[in-house]
């Protein structure tokens, strides 16, 4: 396999919060949540600063300057960097950046570089908070936003719209998702949500833009995420259990048509190359850590990742158990759904480091018996055209890479 | 009072081309003389062969619904909040090309997924003109 000496040596992932005027949650800012997540991830491979010679940053929500990466590494204390890398890639970062670190790595470039990503969309005196800056020239300025788009929700709507006209995919069945991932996230002491809730509350939660309702809606919060990566020999010398990464692949921008279909994603392709890279079908996988900003976006990615025929999503998750003790496992810490999705900084980061968690056997009472591989995806940015743009797929297997 | 809703830069191209005609009730795409596609957002260039002789074309104004949400609640731009409920949808014209826009003159849960539609134009400012869609009537299909 292409990254056989390279493997995850430490994870690191802060508390969740919402802070607002009518609660007490904590407020840190974005260079805070960068700060206590590199601490964790240090502290989890056992590892000090000056060990550090590369550093990776996911492009946050939250405005930074140009030359943010630097200005970070000045900020950490992270010296004489012998590498330095962002990603760009909207809610789908966490697996190309931490696939570039593993090249870097792979090929030398760097022996031990961290992964971070972090974001805070909510403050407590700014009412909701959430902020995405504007476009300013680009297509959602000037052909979107004059016709009141309401970004991500509405243009997913406009996908779940499609998917039921289509195929017939019902309410119930995407609340199902919802329903189990809730149930995951009670058992994930890193999740803000902590109680369940049954399909009529899903059901009934409230209208944003039909057909998507609240509990559609990604849960934002602030928060920081770090990933370690080494050689081999230095996660030995460590005592880490260490993990590896199977095969990737990405498609980004996956499709310009002059029709294109709202209801097909990249993941196919992204898929496509990250099983043929490691080797390895689908039915292999021992869980999914499926990128879910929207029900209905796992559910196309469970059928463009050969899970379900396409258009068959819907049925598929009607008969299938998802939960950790069931046949699939999917999202198995409650997926950011549950957890929560810190902006586009930390966006797909839940995925990958429950993945870890689960192959190094740290899951806890959510752990899925004798883990061996899992898939790990990020999918984030709107197009045009139909619904998102970076498309990533990522396989993780227990241990060293052979 | 002041239009408080997103504006669209009607000062560089393409967009000020586009957005001029709009002013006076046409709606524009772009057609390629070199590989005969048909595009749309507007580019100075043809995204297809690369060519920089593409020409605006004038759209017929008639299509169909190809897919839309109802926006309940303003949670990115709250400008719209006066709107809600307001139909947000794809637009499959008869040229070929899908647009974002507005299905507008009816209520919005009588919209639907292949209902045929028609170009009219909304003037929201003295400069600026939003062509949106209405159900078109059975005579006219």
């Amino acid at each position: 396999m292409p990254l056989e000496n390279v493997v995850v040596a430490g994870i690191g992932e802060t508390e969740k919060s919402r802070p607002s005027r009518n609660n007490d949650q904590p407020y840190h800012d974005l260079e805070e949540y960068f700060w206590m997540a590199a601490d964790r991830t240090l502290e989890d491979a056992g590892v000090g600063i000056d060990d550090v010679d590369g550093l990776g940053v996911a492009r946050s929500s939250t405005p930074t300057p140009y030359r943010y990466p630097m200005m970070l590494a000045e900020t950490l204390g992270l010296e004489d960097l012998s590498w330095v890398t962002a990603s760009d890639h909207c809610g789908g970062q966490a697996i190309p950046l931490v696939v570039q670190a593993a090249q870097a790595v792979e090929t030398g470039v760097a022996e031990t570089v961290l992964c971070l990503g972090a974001d805070t969309p909510k403050h407590p005196e700014k009412g909701s908070g959430e902020i995405f800056p504007g476009d300013p020239r680009g297509f959602k300025r000037n052909y979107q936003e004059p016709f009141g788009m309401q970004g991500a929700n509405a243009q997913l709507a406009m996908v779940q719209r499609r998917h039921m006209d289509q195929y017939g995919t019902t309410i119930e069945q995407l609340g199902s998702i919802y329903v189990t991932q809730r149930e995951h996230a009670t058992r994930n002491p890193l999740a803000y949500f902590d109680e369940p809730v049954g399909l009529e509350e899903y059901r009934t939660s409230g209208m944003i833009a039909d057909p998507i309702r609240l509990f559609d809606c990604v849960l934002p919060v602030n928060a920081g995420f770090g990933c370690l990566l080494t050689t081999p020999e230095r996660a030995a010398e460590l005592g880490v259990d260490p993990v590896s990464i199977a095969g990737f692949g990405h498609s980004h921008n996956p499709e310009v048509a002059e029709r294109p279909a709202f209801t097909e994603m990249g993941i196919e392709a992204a898929g496509r190359r990250a099983f043929e890279m490691a080797g390895l079908e689908p039915d292999v996988m021992d869980f999914l850590q499926i990128y879910d900003d929207y029900p209905i976006v796992e559910l196309m990615q469970l059928e463009e990742l050969g899970y379900a025929d396409r258009g068959e999503g819907g049925p598929f998750v009607e008969r299938t158990d998802l939960s950790v003790e069931g046949e699939l496992p999917l999202n198995t810490g409650g997926g950011q759904l549950c957890v929560g999705q810190a902006g586009v900084g930390g966006a797909s980061f839940v995925q990958l480091l429950e993945a870890v968690r689960q192959l190094r056997g740290d899951g806890g009472d959510r752990q899925v018996p004798n883990a061996e591989r899992g898939l790990v995806t990020g999918v984030g940015g709107g197009q045009y055209g139909k619904n998102l743009t970076a498309h990533s797929v990522a396989i993780l297997q227990r241990g060293v890479g052979a | 009072m002041s239009y408080e809703k997103p504006l669209p830069d009607r000062d560089s191209e393409p967009h000020a081309t586009f957005w001029s005609a709009c002013d006076e009730g046409r709606l524009l795409i772009q057609s390629c003389p070199d590989c005969e596609s048909v595009q749309f957002f507007p580019r100075t260039w043809c995204r297809f062969c690369g060519s920089n002789r593409i020409e605006w074309v004038e759209a017929e104004g008639t299509g169909d619904v190809h897919t839309y949400t109802i926006v309940r609640r303003a949670t990115e731009l709250p400008s719209f909040t006066d709107e809600i409920p307001y139909v947000v949808a794809y637009v499959e014209l008869e040229e070929g090309v899908r647009i974002c826009t507005n299905v507008v003159d009816c209520e919005p849960d009588t919209v639907e997924s292949g209902m045929a539609v028609e170009l009219t134009f909304d003037r929201v400012t003295d400069e600026l003109a939003l062509p949106k869609f209405r159900p078109r009537k059975a005579t006219d299909r």
